[in-house]
């Protein structure tokens, strides 16, 4: 179709309305002649392209305005791996909150689960009725074991009830050694203390009997309590760590005792001083009760007493 | 000036330089004097868009010659919407007097409106509606038929009929009245 044909159609349309369209059709020629002058001058990458060369590798080559080499199909490459990016981002998503309902397919839960085992820092929920995680999974995650917590979102929440129960068995655990404990030593310091007034009263008993000299044969353990002079009352206390003697008429050998670690000294007045400073095992076994020795010599006359 | 034909543009889609320089040939002025015709600030940067687009497209070009005026058109429609688009959304400078500022030179649309010819024209053509100018242009500076036009504007022949139609009333009114210097 020439141009002339084309405003000639025009023209003829418009005369349907009007009689005299010689104005109009002279600005239409005028606006046809726009387009007789002549063509721009090509440069650049236009030249490449009008010279035939359409190979990527022509296209590549060329050279915008400021030497930069020129990219074609950038912009739609770009858009294409952004596109891409969303719709990976978006299908991760998508698995992710339904994996976190155990929505998923089992075998496909059993993956993601494992997965997330492995290399998350979170845990996905396995398929109902699988066994729980083996220590395969769990050793390569030293983070979560060395902290005992997980970051991000447990979802199923048997894990976190899981360290709880281990958390209050660990500490029911050390109550109770406590309290062994606690027994040991009561149960031991009763029969310490069971064993001095054991004593006390074989040494009561001896008093009352007057007997004197020789060893004291009542003095369990080793003990030693030799005593000179008539009567005499000798007593000791045990549990506080120290032994008291008393020794009234006849000079009464400080009988020591040595309980709970502390040695004793015995020492008597009135009559023969009787001493008694021996160290015990108990100064190199502390809260073993340990036997003392105590020898005293006792000579006949006034009343003395003895402590230690 | 060489006519375009179907073999010509076949020639062209299968790499001939000899058909794409004609092809350029024909077409760049008619595609440059649209753009001026429109108000383009560059004109000249346009038409080597167009083409660099069109020739890169070369490839899926079908319909012959008259599918390549057509998408030829197409693409220096959108590219002139484009730039208007671009002016729309920078902003804009009130009471700036160029007449009064010695240190520029004239821009490309002032270089258009008042060369010999054209300022009177601009001026017809911008009492216009929009549509009514892109319909005459296209057709008198394309070549483009109605149904063409209607393709590269993408509304129906009879929309294009009604709006060439009230175009060229608007242009006769404008003389008949005296507003515009022929």
């Amino acid at each position: 179709m020439s141009t002339s044909a084309v405003i000639e159609e025009m023209l003829d349309d418009l005369e349907e309305f009007v009689n005299l369209t010689d104005g109009v059709g002279d600005m239409l020629e005028e606006l046809h002649a726009l387009g007789e002058a002549a063509a721009p001058v090509p440069d650049g990458e236009l030249v490449v392209l009008l010279a035939g060369r359409t190979s990527a590798r022509a296209e590549a080559l060329v050279t915008n305005a400021v030497g930069v080499p020129a990219r074609p199909h950038t912009g739609a490459r770009r858009s294409v791996l952004v596109g891409l990016a969303v719709a990976v981002i978006v299908a991760m998503g998508i698995t992710s909150a339904a994996a976190a309902v155990n929505e998923l397919p089992t075998s496909m839960q059993r993956v993601v689960a494992h997965f997330s085992e492995t290399y998350l820092p979170f845990s996905f929920p396995r398929p109902v009725g699988d066994p729980p995680a083996t220590g395969e999974a769990r050793r390569s995650r030293p983070d979560e074991r060395s902290t005992g917590a997980t970051k991000g979102t447990r979802t199923d929440g048997s894990s976190a009830a899981h360290r709880r129960d281990v958390a209050a068995k660990a500490r029911a655990q050390a109550l109770a050694d406590e309290r062994a404990k606690a027994d040991t030593r009561a149960r031991a310091e009763a029969a310490a203390k069971a064993r001095a007034d054991a004593r006390a009263k074989a040494h009561a008993h001896a008093a009352k009997s007057g007997s004197s000299g020789g060893p004291d044969s009542s003095l369990p353990d080793g003990e030693e309590g030799n005593g000179s002079g008539g009567t005499g009352h000798g007593s000791s206390s045990g549990g506080a760590g120290g032994g008291a003697g008393q020794g009234t008429g006849t000079g009464t050998g400080g009988s020591t005792h040595a309980h709970q670690g502390h040695a004793g000294a015995g020492r008597s007045n009135g009559g023969t001083a009787g001493k008694g400073d021996r160290p015990t095992v108990s100064d190199v076994h502390p809260g073993k009760p340990t036997s003392g020795l105590g020898s005293g010599g006792g000579v006949s006359g006034t009343s003395g007493s003895g402590s230690s | 000036m060489t006519d375009l034909t179907d073999e010509i543009v076949t020639a062209a889609v299968a790499g001939d330089s000899d058909a794409l320089g004609t092809i350029y040939a024909v077409l760049s002025p008619k595609v440059h004097g649209y753009l001026r015709a429109r108000g383009a600030d560059d004109p000249e940067g346009l038409t080597h868009e167009v083409f660099v687009h069109v020739l890169r497209r070369m490839g899926g070009i079908v319909g012959g010659a008259a599918g390549l005026r057509t998408f030829v058109f197409s693409v220096a429609h959108a590219r002139y919407v484009d730039e208007v688009r671009r002016h729309d959304r920078r902003p804009k400078h009130a009471a700036y007097r160029p007449e009064l500022d010695d240190r520029c030179e004239p821009s490309a649309e002032s270089t258009v409106l008042s060369s010999p010819g054209v300022g009177h024209l601009a001026n017809a053509l911008g009492r216009l509606q929009d549509d009514q100018r892109s319909v005459i242009t296209l057709r008198v500076l394309g070549d483009l038929s109605i149904e063409q036009t209607a393709e590269v504007l993408g509304r129906s022949p009879g929309a294009i009929k009604q709006l060439q139609r009230r175009g060229l009333l608007a242009l006769r009114a404008l003389v008949d009245r005296g507003e515009v210097a022929l």
